[in-house]
């Protein structure tokens, strides 16, 4: 990766890029009806259970609408038995029995919906995150240079997870919660048209009240989201800057910054407090006013002999259920809000178009010698070229190290062999086979890679090594390791090749991850090596063992070396001098020496360079 | 570290931080009562509307009660708004006062807090922490106690209605939360287990997108995408196993009260049939036992809450606990003029008490404007010398002393003020570029923060970039190179203007033609200030007074430069493998 790549405010191009990626800032969109479609079609290959869950869902909203009109047949039923009708205590116990089938019904259905959606839901989420790996696995490193490790892995991971909230609670619960208001609304008409229409008379006023309350709600909970992200980021940085700020004495400085972002939080939530608290008493208001009509209209029309009483027990019943959906209608609200903006992240990256790809008549590279041959290469990563021109022949066999400034493109002209990114212009063949013309596996299958920055799995050392070839038997894996000399090291672990080696390798020196590093290489037993050589510096000891192991390593391989180490250098069979973009010296160590150009002024300044290690 | 605090104790400390804002706590108290006592009263007027109003055919008593509820209405609206506001001010105004608390002490604290402490589980004290110790107020409390209340005054106005039907209402109480509670206890491990499947799972994606290129070049994208579904399959059975168990506690709820609502109107119909009870006290009984169960249900994930939220605020304890171990002494030595002379007497240093030494017997003599060159292999000791001399660290033995007068008699500020860092990783702050320049004088102008960067070779590059010296560095803006960064850090030390310089490692994370550019900048840097350079390249400390190399903690070997190629020491060995080098172009 060159500096240009890190760099995006460098050139209008990418800063485009970077003004798409800010909206992601934008929360107040709706979700949008592509966005659900696509989702829907996840929810496809599930529709049997989905089904079943939708069904449960209207079993359970029935059964428990049921409930208080069966206690309204029962109040009636035992108020006529004691003014003396006959057949009270029968119709009692026949209500009582049905009330108890209905109480289990619903058990069985909240349990069979509870159950589905969280069934339905974990699998749909697990399928869109395979799909999004899947997806990664394809995609071009420019998506990677652009957006960024960080950004990708909270795509998958937190992304995802919201709109499995979106699914659960969002989707589903609103369609129970409409299903209870429409449920109450039959149910009261049905009991009495007149006393259910006076009743509705309130519904207006608490539409008005979500309304206006979501006017004022979005801006403030947007405000608190932004104040709390500023304090977390100030926070985050300081913590991790802590030495930093106490070398320059900052931290009166920065308190006052700290206290002011933390007072913004405090001043934000209080506000939102104020907002939060009002919709909860406003609908027990509401509820309380329509309770209250029922009570004065239908107890005169009790009275009138027009409404039994226990009709109007169960209106009571529902005038308190009535309100209770549209009390969790601002949580539904905030939950699809946030998912709306996660789908539409979601499904952008799913959409970011895979560049490289396998052309229609792509051959299959058969084995090859490795003869490597850049003509007229030109290559950039965005609107400007970083690669000018450059022609270029590694004999197959042969090591060519490259060298020269940072940003000078020495990793891009090695990425482009492996086809990570596609040339602009020009072309580059492998043993005459434009790398474009042949599959992107029968091409990278002959590669092997070393980064600069020693890359393990969180897997055993053995895992680890057989990564360039899955079949080696434990055998071909311990000769590997002993080849590169890493053998003796791993024996004396306590579980020697079974040893798990965390995250980054931690536990390991980085001599010995290189070592491992290398130990895979030399098991996949590639063409082409290609190789971004570690900066860091290691004891003369292991200095030695890494030389040793690179020479073993290369050996009849044709190799492309980012290379720092001198040794590395004099010993390759062409050094390429990288300036610009443009190759300005090539030749072997002795000649370029002579000729006393660019490559023997950076040679000089390198001199110095090698470790200063003392005892050695 | 061990600061093991009890429950009783945690619990006291969180609920005295209320009293610090004794009115809102006053307020959310008087809401919380005032709530219930109208939520109670409403099922009572509605019995009487029906008893009497209804039953009598009295249309006074009927328009009385109706009344009188939406009266009830009104003052349980107005507390709820009440109660929900202060109990949440309540938490916001305690959790202000310790996360502004908690960043003070983080910044009192010394290097060897931040040598055992990681970042992440810093910052969650000031996040996820803070955030457990709000929902602690509200909703938890909160709603403990007006659960408790609520159950209490529906128990005694049941039972004193109608004590049979009140105990067959009451039975339940226990149940719900029997229920809630074991269901809660056994399910948190299960969502625990989940919570690390999924851990494990992203620990995969994270690992194939970080070695990316290693995936593509080995051909292992199918591999790649197995694992990761085998992960996620895992995952699902985890989330499901707590799912199953969570949804069965969910349906199980409202079955108790349903059956229990049953009994009520089985056993309440038979009074009324038999004439010892009216239909408006069952309707009562019915209301109340709806009332009650919302609350009750809610128990289960409060005490998830709670049991967090004491947590939170033992780990929040455990840092301010933690006592700063470097601060300036009273009557501290503040010189007006500092001349930099910096001398170690016999300095023995561990980074633990009692851990193994990693500096013994260090004695070195730095005059003013003097260059002391430090040498030896990763971990022999050469950067902890120069932390203490900026007292990050104290000494476990001898004395480091400036201009004579032991670092530990300094203001800490005064002492700091004169030395300037230039470290092997540059630390730059999401900020103007500027800002960083003058992080170390915040009220430095800018041409004299020009004229820094144009002496650390950095204007150039900084006037190319899209906002010159205004342009926004980190996440949001622009990234440095290594190179470049180097320059800022050197800009910013000159614009320091110390007595005292450490360059660390200031060269080794740079190519080879950016390092000649940083070394005269650098050269700018050291005229005339007592430097000291760490460096495991040669170049930077040829020129030194006075080069120490150091092996295994102790000064094996000192001299100029000629003098330590005369030693045919260590020195010299290294310097032959580096001439060897050079001549035969190979180590081995």
């Amino acid at each position: 990766m060159s500096t240009a790549t890190r760099n995006p405010a460098q050139n209008p191009a990418s800063r485009a890029h970077l003004s798409l990626d800010d909206r992601e800032n934008d929360l107040g969109r709706k979700l949008n009806r592509e966005s659900a479609l696509r989702l829907l079609a996840y929810i496809k290959p599930y529709w049997g259970q989905a089904a079943l869950a939708l069904f449960a869902i209207v079993v359970q909203t029935v059964g428990e609408l049921a409930l208080p009109r069966l206690l309204g047949v029962a109040i009636d039923a035992v108020r006529d038995g004691a003014l003396g009708a006959p057949g009270g205590g029968r119709k009692l116990a026949i209500t009582v029995i049905i009330f108890i089938a209905c109480v289990l019904i619903v058990f069985v259905a909240r349990w069979t919906q509870g159950y589905l959606t969280t069934r339905v839901g974990t699998r749909v989420i697990l399928d869109l995150r395979c799909a999004l790996f899947d997806h990664l696995q394809v995609l071009g490193m420019k998506t990677f240079d652009r957006m960024g490790v960080g950004r990708l892995i909270s795509r998958v991971q937190s992304d995802v997870s919201v709109l499995q909230d979106l699914i659960t609670s969002g989707i589903i619960g609103l369609f129970a919660d409409l299903l209870v208001l429409g449920g109450i609304i039959i149910a009261m008409f049905t009991l009495n048209r007149e006393l259910a229409l006076v009743c509705y008379l309130v519904a207006p006023l608490m539409i008005a009240v979500v309304i206006v309350w979501r006017r004022y709600a979005i801006p403030v909970y947007r405000a608190v989201r932004a104040a709390n992200s500023r304090y977390i980021g100030y926070s985050a940085e300081n913590i991790s800057g802590m030495r930093v700020i106490q070398a320059f004495r900052r931290e009166a400085e920065n308190y006052v910054r700290y206290e002011r972002l933390s007072w913004t939080v405090y001043r934000e939530s209080t506000r939102s407090i104020l907002l939060n608290s009002v919709l909860a008493p406003s609908v027990e208001i509401i509820s309380g006013l329509a309770t209250v009509i029922v009570l004065l209209v239908g107890g005169n029309l009790v009275l009138s002999q027009s409404l039994t009483i226990g009709a109007l027990t169960a209106f009571i019943g529902y005038v308190t259920r009535f309100f209770q959906p549209i009390r969790t209608l601002s949580d539904r609200y905030n939950t699809i809000q946030s998912a709306s903006v996660a789908a539409e992240r979601v499904f952008e990256l799913l959409d970011e178009p895979i560049d490289i790809t396998d052309a229609p008549d792509a051959a299959i590279l058969p084995p090859i010698a490795g003869n490597i041959a850049f003509d007229h290469v030109v290559f950039g990563y965005t609107d400007r070229p970083v690669i000018h021109d450059l022609t270029l022949t590694i004999p197959a066999g042969a090591t060519a190290a490259f060298v020269g400034a940072t940003g000078a493109g020495k990793s891009s002209i090695i990425n482009l062999v492996p086809r990570f990114y596609d040339i602009w212009d020009g072309s580059l063949t492998i043993d005459g086979y434009d790398i474009r013309n042949v599959t992107l596996k029968s091409l990278r299958r002959q590669f092997g890679i070393v980064l600069q920055d020693t890359f393990l799995f969180s897997a055993t050392i053995a895992d680890n090594i057989r990564y360039g070839r899955l079949d080696a038997t434990d055998e071909e894996v311990e000769a590997a390791a002993r080849a590169v000399g890493v053998h003796d090291f791993i024996d004396r672990l306590p579980e020697r090749y079974q040893t798990r080696v965390g995250e980054r390798g931690s536990g390991l020196s980085v001599g010995q991850r290189q070592l491992i590093a290398f130990a895979r290489v030399f098991l996949a037993d590639p063409r082409i090596v290609v190789l971004d050589e570690a900066t860091s510096s290691v004891d003369t000891q292991t200095e030695r063992a890494i030389q040793d192991a690179l020479r073993t390593v290369l050996h009849g391989r044709t190799s492309l070396v980012i290379a720092h180490r001198l040794s590395t250098i004099v010993e390759a069979d062409l050094i390429v001098v990288i300036d610009a973009g443009r190759i300005i010296e090539q030749g072997r160590h002795a000649d370029l020496i002579a000729r006393r150009g660019a490559y023997y002024r950076l040679y000089q300044a390198a001199q110095f360079h090698d470790n200063m290690v003392n005892g050695a | 570290m061990d600061s093991q605090h009890s429950i009783p104790y945690l619990l006291r400390r969180l609920c005295s931080e209320m009293f610090l804002n004794p009115w809102l706590t006053f307020w959310a108290i008087v809401s919380i009562l005032l709530g219930i006592a109208a939520s109670l009263a409403q099922p009572l007027l509605i019995r009487s509307l029906i008893n009497t109003g209804i039953a009598n055919g009295d249309k006074q008593v009927i328009t009385e009660m109706a009344v009188a509820i939406a009266i009830t209405a009104l003052v349980s609206a107005i507390m709820a708004y009440v109660r929900s506001v202060t109990t949440q001010q309540v938490g916001e105004a305690v959790t202000y006062r310790l996360r502004n608390q908690v960043f003070r002490h983080l910044e009192a604290m010394a290097y060897s807090f931040y040598d055992t402490e990681q970042t992440g589980q810093l910052l969650s004290r000031l996040t996820e922490d803070i955030r457990n110790i709000r929902r602690f107020y509200s909703p938890a409390l909160r709603t403990l106690i007006q659960t408790f209340i609520l159950v209490l005054g529906s128990a005694v106005i049941m039972l004193r209605l109608n004590w049979q039907l009140g105990l067959a209402a009451l039975t339940i109480v226990p149940l719900l939360l029997g229920i809630t509670l074991v269901f809660g206890a056994k399910v948190r491990p299960l969502y625990l287990l989940s919570q690390r499947q999924f851990g494990d799972a992203m620990n995969v994606l994270q690992e194939n997108l970080a070695g990316m290129r290693l995936v593509r070049a080995f051909g292992r994208e199918a591999y790649e995408s197995r694992k990761f579904l085998d992960e996620g399959e895992e995952l699902y059975e985890r989330q499901l196993d707590a799912a199953r168990l969570a949804v069965t506690a969910n349906a199980t709820l409202p079955l108790v009260t349903g059956l229990g609502t049953a009994a009520v109107i089985g056993i309440g119909g038979w009074q009324v049939l038999h004439h010892s009870l009216q239909v408006g006290t069952l309707l009562a009984f019915y209301l109340y036992m709806t009332q009650i169960t919302d609350p009750i249900r809610q128990i289960g994930p409060i005490v998830t809450n709670v049991a967090l939220a004491l947590a939170s605020t033992e780990r929040i304890f455990e840092v301010l606990e933690r006592k700063p171990r470097i601060y300036s002494p009273p009557n501290a030595y503040r010189p007006a003029d500092v001349r930099g002379h910096v001398t170690f007497d016999d300095v023995t240093f561990a980074y633990r008490r009692g851990g193994r030494p990693v500096l013994r017997g260090i004695t070195i003599d730095a005059p003013p404007g003097s260059v002391t060159g430090l040498v030896g292999t990763t971990g022999s000791g050469k950067s902890s010398i120069v932390q203490l001399l900026a007292r990050f660290y104290d000494v476990r033995g001898g004395r480091v002393l400036v201009d004579g007068v032991d670092v530990r008699e300094w203001d800490l500020e005064v002492l700091r003020r004169n030395i300037g860092f230039v470290l092997q990783e540059t630390f730059l702050f999401s900020d103007r570029i500027r800002d960083n320049i003058a992080y170390g004088r915040p009220d430095a102008t800018l041409d004299e923060i020009v004229a820094a960067a144009k002496a650390a070779q950095a204007h150039e590059f900084i006037s190319r970039l899209p906002d010159g010296y205004d342009t926004l560095l980190g996440e949001r803006g622009v990234n440095l190179s290594g190179g470049q960064k180097q320059r800022v850090a050197i800009a910013r030390a000159l614009l320091l203007n110390p007595r005292i310089l450490v360059l660390d490692e200031a060269t080794s994370s740079v190519d080879m033609e950016t390092e000649a550019e940083i070394q005269q900048a650098l050269s700018t840097l050291m005229a005339g200030r007592t430097t000291f350079i760490i460096a495991q390249r040669f170049s930077s400390v040829r020129n030194a007074n006075q080069i120490c190399v150091l092996s295994d903690g102790q000064i094996t070997e000192r001299g100029t430069h000629t003098e330590l190629l005369l030693l045919d020491g260590a020195y010299r060995q290294t310097y032959d493998v580096q001439t060897r080098d050079a001549a035969t172009g190979g180590v081995a």
